[in-house]
C-alpha cells in the first residue's frame, strides 16, 4: 500500500449555491478555505441595492451548529460565560474570544448558533460536553446552507415566501423562529445591520438552488438582486 | 396632441377622474380610439358613441354597459390577449388591443345571432334533455355548442406579459370595503392602535359616496357635504393614517378559517392573515325584469352615474329611470343636470312618495313620474329606442304608453354583497322590511357594517362602520377602556330612525326576453318552466336551470331568482333562502392562483458533475438523481470488472448521539447495537409495531455514544420521527440528528477500488487492516472522511462520506485517481442491477406493507434472544403460525426479462408476483426477486412467470445469484 502526503492535496469548499453564482460569471474568491462571491456587481451598486432595496448574500461558510438537550442552558453558560440565555424565539449576540457567535432558541431543547467561519473550529472543541450534562451540540456547517437577506425589501422578500408574520412588533430585531420558505423548512434569526433590517435565513443544503432561485425571484421583483460579501463587510464596517 | 373621441364627453366635472390633459389611443375590433389617462375602456368607447360591447352567452343578443362596477358580464372583452377582462375596470393604456368576445364576424352584425330566433329549441335544462340520443349525437353537440357559446377563449400560445407572485400579509384588522363604513371602521380601528389593511376594489376610496351628488348633512362627528367631498376627507384621514395600509384596486375573493382572506391585487395573490376582520362590503344595484331589459342603453342607475360623475361621459340624451326605490329619483335629477332629458321617472311602488324633495324638484322641472308603474317592454334592434310603460306593474290592460329614449336607468333595489360573510359561516336571514338578507350571528372577530347589513342610510352605515372598529380593535388589544365609546355609539345607532325599503315587487312578467340572468341567458320564463318541471328547491333551481352560475355568481340575479322561485313555488323569499357563495367572490386569474412555481428540488453536491458527464436524471422524491451515463450495462461491467463510482449523498443519514444512544438502537432495530464495538458496521432492519418491515440501512459506531445510521432515501424524516417518538418521555439522553444535508457520499466499489483510494488516503485499506463491515475516520484527499467498508453491490467497496462542501472536489479527485484504473461513473439502474444480483433487496421496491422480515429472507437480522424491540411480538407470533408466502431469487431460462409487478401463475392462476427483474450482464439471463406460495421457496423450484401475457419456465434460486459466498465481498 502506498502511503501518499496528504499536502498535496487542496481540498476546495463550494457552497450549494456555487454553481448558481459561476452562472452569473461572478468572480469567486477564497476566504476561510471556501469558494465565495466577493461581488456581483461594483460594490457602490451593491451597497446601493442593500440601501435601497434589498440583498441577498450567501452566507453558507459560516460555522453553524444545532445544540439541543434538556440541559442545554449549562452548555452554553459554560462556553459562553457572560451570556444572557435567549428565551424561545430571542436571538442572543455572545462575545466568543473577542469574535460574534448567535444563538437562536428555537425550542426549549435546541438553539442554533451561528458565528464566522474562522470560529468554527473552536467552537468545535468548545461545545464539547464532557460535563455529563444531557446537552450536545452538533456542527452542522456543511449540511445547512445560509443567506442573508438585508436591506428595507428585505420583509416583503421573505412576506413572497413565507407565511411568518415578520412584521417589527411581531418581528423585532434580535428574534428567531422556525417556519417554512417556498415550502421548505428554514430557521430564521433576525439580525439588523444598524439601522436596516437584516434577516439569515438557514436551511438544508440539498435545497440551496432551489431556494437562492426563489429567493432572487422574489427580491427581482422588490428591485434587489445577490450581493457579495464585500458589500456586506462594509454594512458589518 | 391627437383628438379625442369625445362626442358624449361632458364639460369639466368636479369628481371626474379623468386627466383631460392627458390623451391615450387604443384600438377596439381594429378601431382607432381616444381617452384620457383614467378613463377605462368603457367609459372610453361610451364617449365615443359605442354601445355594444359584447354578445350573449347563448343566444347571442347584443349587450351594453350595465354595472359599470366590475360585476356583470356584459362588457367581458379581450384585452392585449387575455380573455374576459371586465371593460368597465379595466383602465385605458396606450397601444392596448380590445377585441370583442363571443361573435362572429363582428359585434354589430353577428350571425350567430339567429340563435335568438332559435329559442324554443334550447328550452331550459335543454342539456338534460335533447341531443342524448343516439348517443354520437352528444358529442357532436358539446362540440357544436362549446364554439357558439360560451366566454372568452384562452390563447395557449399567449405568455402573460407579468409574473404573478403571492405574498402573505399579516394584521391586526382587516378591513373589506372602502366605502364610508369600511373608512369609518378602518380609522375607529387606527386611531386605538390597531394595525389596519383597508382593502378595495375600486381605484378610489369612498364607494358609492364618489357619485353621490346628495348633500349629506347632521352626520355624526363631521361636517356635512356633497358625497365625493365626504369620500374625499375620509379618504385623506385613511391615507394620512400611519397605523392604516391602503390596498386599492384589490379584490378580497375569499374569507377561509382564522381569519385568512385571500385577494388579487393586480399580479399579486395577497393571503392576509388578520386578527379580526370587518366586511364592508355594501351592496350590489340589481335590474329589473321586462321583455328585452337587457338592450344596449338599459343600464343600473348607479353605471349611468358612475360614467357622470367619475368620467364625465354622459350615458345618453333621453332617459327613462324605471326605479323600486328613492334612489331613481337622485338619478332623474343627476341626469337633469348632465343634461340628459329625463322622458320618466317610473316608480313600481304601489303609492307615491310625498314629500320626497327630489321627486318634487323633478315635477318642478317637468319630469313626468309614474307611480304604480313598471316598463313592461324595451323596444329597439341594437340600442333600445323606446320603452312601453303599464300600470301596475304592467298587469292592467289599456293603460300602456310609449316612451321614446335611448337610455333607461334601472333601480331594481339592492342585494347585499354577502358573499364573505358566508364564507365566514355568518347567518343570514330574510328581512322583509328592507328585502334584503341581513347577517344575524356574527363568528367571533368578524364584523360587518354598512349597506352589507341592509342599511341604506348614511349616518347608519358612518356608525356601525365606527361601531366594528371599535369592536375589532377592543377585541385585538382587550383594551375595555373603548367599552365606553362603544356603548356611546351602539345608543346614537338606536335613536338613528330607521329608513326602510319597500319589499319586493312581485312580477307577473314571464317573458321569454326577460332576462334575469345576464350571463348564462335564463329568462323569468324558463324559472317558472323550472319550478313547473318540479325544481322547486332554490339550489335546484340553480343547477338546473344555470342562473347565478355565470362569471357573475348572482350579483345581478340573485335577488330575482329567489323572488320568482317563491313566488312559482308560492313560498315566501324567507323560506325560499339564497344560494351558497363560494369563493372565489370574482373571477380571479388562474395564473394568480398558481403564482411562482415552487417545487422543492434537492440536489446533491455533485449534481453538475453527473449533468456534464451526460447522465439521464431521474426525480426520486424531490432528489434530483443519476439513472445512469449511457449504458446501465456496461456500467454494471466496469464495476464488476474495474472499479466504478456512484454518488449516494442522497442516502439519509442520521446521528445518534448521548449516552443512551445504543440502548434506543436495540429498542428500534431488530438486531443488537448497544453491543456494536467502535468501529464496526451492522446491517439494521425496522419493523413497524405490527412487525412488517418500515425500513432498513447500516448502523455504525463511531464512538462509543455516538452512531453514524443510514435509512432509504426517501424514509429519513420518518425515522427520524420514529427515533424521537420511541425516545420521547423515557428520560434518556439520546439525541437524534438529520445530517443527511451535511454529508456528500460516494460509494466506490470493485476489484480495483483500493488501488483507487490508496492513491487518495492514508488509512490502510488492506483486506486485513480494513475488514468487511468495519469503518474508520480519516482524510481521504484531505478531506475529511468517515470510510464505511459495506459492500451493496457486492464487490470490495468503500461508502466514503464527506462534508458536504467538498463534494464536488472528492467526486472529481475520485475520478482522476481511477483514471489510470478505468474507472466508470454508474448510475441507479445499474446499482439496481449489481445489488439484484447478490440478492439484496431494496424496501419498498420488494417488500410492501404487509412484508415481515421474516418472509422476506431476512431472519438472519431478528434477534429473539434480546428481552424486547418493535414489531417481536407479531414476528414471534409469525414464526409460530408459518409464513404462507416467501420472497425468492429466480433465473430465466433464456434472456427473456419479466417486468417488475408480473403475477407468477399456475395454469391461469396468479399466485405470486415478481418484484424485481433485470437482465443480468454476468449470466446473460433474465432474474430477479419474486413472492411465491411457501411450499415453492426451495432451491430449483419450477415456477411460472407471466412474461407480455404468455407463462414462461423460471428456476427458483435461494442463493446470492453473483458470489454466493461473498468472498469478492470480503477480499
Amino acid at each position: 500500500m502506498t502511503s501518499q502526503n496528504q499536502a498535496q492535496f487542496v481540498p476546495v469548499r463550494r457552497s450549494a449555491m456555487h454553481q448558481k453564482h459561476s452562472e452569473r460569471g461572478v468572480s469567486m474568491v477564497e476566504r476561510d478555505g471556501w469558494q465565495q462571491p466577493a461581488r456581483f456587481d461594483s460594490v457602490e451598486a451593491e451597497s446601493k441595492r442593500l440601501r435601497e432595496a434589498v440583498g441577498l448574500c450567501d452566507i453558507s461558510p459560516q460555522a453553524k451548529f444545532v445544540i439541543k438537550g434538556d440541559q442545554l442552558d449549562q452548555l452554553i453558560s459554560k462556553v459562553f460565560p457572560t451570556a444572557s440565555v435567549p428565551n424561545i424565539g430571542e436571538t442572543t449576540l455572545e462575545d466568543f474570544g473577542g469574535d460574534i457567535a448567535a444563538l437562536g432558541r428555537l425550542a426549549e431543547d435546541e438553539m442554533l448558533c451561528v458565528a464566522p467561519a474562522s470560529l468554527g473550529a473552536s467552537l468545535v472543541e468548545a461545545l464539547k460536553d464532557d460535563s455529563g450534562q444531557c446537552a450536545h451540540a452538533l456542527e452542522l456547517t456543511s449540511g445547512l446552507a445560509g443567506v442573508a437577506i438585508a436591506g428595507p425589501g428585505a420583509r416583503r422578500v421573505l412576506s413572497m415566501l413565507s407565511e411568518l408574520n415578520t412584521s417589527n412588533s411581531a418581528f423585532p430585531n434580535l428574534s428567531c423562529a422556525q417556519s417554512k420558505f417556498a415550502d421548505i423548512y428554514g430557521a430564521l434569526l433576525r439580525i439588523d445591520f444598524g439601522d436596516l433590517p437584516g434577516y439569515r435565513l438557514y436551511f438544508g443544503r440539498e435545497f440551496g438552488e432551489y431556494l437562492w432561485e426563489a429567493l432572487v425571484e422574489a427580491a427581482a421583483v422588490c428591485g434587489g438582486g445577490p450581493v457579495g460579501f464585500e458589500a456586506i463587510d462594509q454594512l458589518q464596517g | 396632441m391627437a383628438r379625442t373621441d369625445d362626442g358624449q364627453r361632458l364639460e369639466l366635472r368636479p369628481t371626474e377622474s379623468i386627466n383631460r390633459s392627458q390623451t391615450l389611443v387604443f384600438q377596439f375590433d381594429g378601431r382607432r380610439v381616444t381617452a384620457h389617462q383614467g378613463d377605462t375602456v368603457v367609459s372610453a368607447l361610451h364617449a365615443a358613441g359605442f354601445s355594444i360591447l359584447s354578445r350573449s352567452f347563448k343566444y347571442h343578443r347584443p349587450r351594453g354597459l350595465l354595472c359599470g362596477a366590475g360585476r356583470c358580464p356584459n362588457c367581458l372583452v379581450n384585452v392585449d390577449g387575455v380573455p374576459n377582462v371586465r371593460a368597465c375596470t379595466q383602465q385605458v393604456k396606450t397601444g392596448m388591443k380590445v377585441r370583442h368576445q363571443n361573435a362572429w364576424p363582428s359585434l354589430k352584425l353577428d350571425f350567430l345571432s339567429i340563435l335568438d330566433r332559435l329559442q324554443w329549441l334550447m328550452p331550459v335544462g335543454f342539456y338534460y334533455k335533447a341531443l342524448h340520443r343516439p348517443k354520437f349525437l352528444w358529442g357532436l353537440a358539446q362540440q357544436v355548442i362549446r364554439r357558439v357559446g360560451g366566454l372568452g377563449k384562452i390563447d395557449i400560445n399567449q405568455i402573460p406579459d407579468a409574473d404573478y407572485h403571492h405574498r402573505y400579509h399579516h394584521t391586526d384588522v382587516a378591513v373589506v370595503g372602502g366605502g364610508p363604513a369600511g373608512l369609518a371602521a378602518a380609522l375607529a380601528a387606527a386611531e386605538q392602535g390597531a394595525s389596519v389593511t383597508l382593502v378595495d376594489d375600486q381605484p378610489d376610496l369612498g364607494g358609492h359616496l364618489r357619485f353621490d351628488s346628495e348633500k349629506h348633512n347632521g352626520l355624526p362627528g363631521m361636517a356635512g357635504g356633497s358625497g365625493p367631498d365626504l369620500a374625499i376627507r375620509l379618504a385623506g384621514e385613511a391615507k394620512e393614517s400611519p397605523n392604516i395600509q391602503v390596498l386599492s384596486g384589490a379584490t378580497v375573493f375569499a374569507h377561509y378559517q382564522d381569519n385568512l382572506l385571500t385577494i388579487h391585487h393586480g399580479n399579486e395573490l395577497v393571503k392576509l392573515r388578520a386578527k379580526a376582520v370587518v366586511l364592508a362590503t355594501g351592496s350590489y344595484e340589481v335590474p329589473i325584469q321586462f321583455e328585452n331589459n337587457d338592450l344596449p342603453g338599459i343600464m343600473l342607475a348607479s353605471a349611468a352615474q358612475r360614467l357622470i360623475h367619475h368620467y364625465a361621459v354622459k350615458p345618453g340624451n333621453t332617459a327613462v329611470v324605471a326605479t323600486v326605490n328613492d334612489q331613481g329619483y337622485q338619478t332623474a335629477l343627476e341626469l337633469l343636470d348632465a343634461g340628459v332629458d329625463v322622458a320618466a321617472v317610473v316608480d313600481a311602488r304601489p303609492t307615491f312618495t310625498y314629500g320626497l324633495e327630489t321627486a318634487a324638484s323633478l315635477i318642478s322641472r317637468g319630469v313626468p313620474l309614474f307611480a304604480d308603474h313598471a316598463i313592461t317592454r324595451a323596444i329597439g334592434k341594437n340600442n333600445v329606442k323606446a320603452v312601453v310603460v303599464g300600470q301596475d306593474g304592467g298587469n292592467r290592460d289599456g293603460a300602456d304608453r310609449r316612451i321614446k329614449c335611448d337610455l333607461v336607468c334601472l333601480s331594481g333595489g339592492f342585494q347585499p354583497a354577502n358573499a364573505l360573510l358566508q364564507h365566514a359561516r355568518a347567518s343570514l336571514d330574510y328581512d322583509e322590511s328592507s328585502d334584503e338578507g341581513i347577517p344575524q350571528l356574527l363568528p367571533a372577530g368578524v364584523f360587518a357594517a354598512g349597506e352589507v347589513t341592509g342599511v341604506h342610510d348614511l349616518a347608519t352605515s358612518l356608525q356601525q362602520g365606527r361601531l366594528a372598529g371599535l369592536e375589532a380593535s377592543s377585541l385585538i388589544s382587550g383594551n375595555e377602556s373603548v367599552q365606553s365609546e362603544i356603548d356611546q355609539v351602539k345608543q346614537q345607532l338606536a335613536d338613528i330612525e330607521s329608513v326602510d325599503s319597500p319589499s319586493a315587487i312581485p312580477t307577473n312578467n314571464l317573458g321569454k326576453k326577460n332576462f334575469v340572468c345576464f350571463c348564462e341567458d335564463v329568462t323569468t320564463k324558463d324559472i317558472a318552466q323550472a319550478v313547473e318541471e318540479g325544481f322547486d328547491d332554490i339550489q335546484l333551481l340553480k343547477r338546473y336551470s344555470t342562473a347565478t352560475m355565470g362569471p357573475c355568481q348572482g350579483k345581478m340575479c340573485l335577488k330575482a331568482l329567489m323572488g320568482l322561485c317563491a313566488q312559482s313555488t308560492g313560498k315566501t323569499i324567507g323560506e325560499t333562502g339564497g344560494t351558497t357563495a363560494r369563493p372565489p367572490v370574482q373571477p380571479v386569474p388562474l395564473a394568480a392562483l398558481a403564482g411562482p412555481s415552487h417545487m422543492p428540488v434537492k440536489r446533491t453536491p455533485m449534481d453538475r458533475n453527473h449533468r456534464d458527464l451526460g447522465a439521464s436524471m431521474v426525480d426520486l422524491g424531490p432528489w434530483q438523481r443519476a439513472h445512469s451515463y449511457g449504458s446501465p450495462q456496461e456500467e454494471c461491467l466496469a464495476v464488476r470488472q474495474r472499479v466504478g463510482i456512484i454518488d449516494v449523498t442522497t442516502l439519509g443519514k442520521l446521528e445518534v448521539t448521548g449516552r443512551d444512544a445504543g440502548a434506543l438502537l436495540d429498542r428500534v432495530y431488530t438486531h443488537n447495537f448497544a453491543s456494536l464495538p467502535v468501529g464496526r458496521i451492522r446491517y439494521g432492519l425496522l419493523c413497524t409495531d405490527n412487525s412488517t418491515i418500515m425500513d432498513d440501512g447500516t448502523v455504525t459506531r463511531l464512538a462509543d455514544d455516538r452512531y453514524f445510521v443510514t435509512t432509504t432515501t426517501g424514509n429519513v424524516d420518518l425515522i427520524e420521527e420514529w427515533f424521537n417518538w420511541w425516545s420521547a418521555g423515557s428520560c434518556s439522553c439520546v439525541h437524534v440528528t438529520n445530517v443527511t444535508s451535511a454529508y456528500a457520499a460516494v460509494n466506490v466499489a470493485g476489484p480495483r477500488a483500493r488501488e483507487t483510494l490508496s492513491k487518495l488516503t492514508d488509512v490502510d485499506l488492506s483486506t486485513q487492516s480494513f475488514r468487511y463491515m468495519r469503518s474508520a475516520q480519516g482524510a481521504v484527499a484531505g478531506v475529511p472522511a468517515i470510510l464505511l467498508r459495506i459492500g451493496f453491490v457486492g464487490e470490495t467497496g468503500w461508502e466514503i462520506h464527506v462534508p458536504a462542501e467538498y463534494g464536488q472536489y472528492i467526486w472529481e479527485t475520485i475520478m482522476e485517481a481511477g483514471n489510470e484504473f478505468g474507472i466508470a461513473p454508474f448510475g441507479l439502474e445499474a446499482q439496481r442491477i449489481l445489488r439484484l444480483e447478490k440478492k439484496h433487496v431494496i424496501v419498498g421496491q420488494d417488500t410492501d406493507a404487509v412484508s415481515n422480515p421474516l418472509d422476506s429472507n431476512m431472519d438472519w437480522v431478528v434477534r429473539f434472544d434480546k428481552e424486547d424491540f418493535i414489531g417481536r411480538g407479531g414476528l414471534k407470533l409469525a414464526s409460530e403460525r408459518g409464513l404462507p408466502n416467501k420472497l425468492v431469487g429466480f433465473v430465466m431460462r433464456d434472456g427473456q426479462v419479466p417486468e417488475d409487478g408480473v403475477p407468477v401463475v399456475a395454469g391461469n392462476k396468479p399466485i405470486g408476483k415478481v418484484t424485481s427483474a433485470r437482465l443480468s450482464p454476468t449470466m446473460d439471463k433474465g432474474f430477479g426477486l419474486a413472492w411465491v406460495p411457501a411450499e415453492l421457496a426451495q432451491d430449483g423450484a419450477q415456477i411460472s412467470i407471466l412474461v407480455r401475457g404468455k407463462p414462461l419456465p423460471a428456476q427458483v434460486t435461494l442463493q446470492p445469484f453473483y458470489d454466493p459466498e461473498g468472498e469478492r465481498l470480503r477480499q
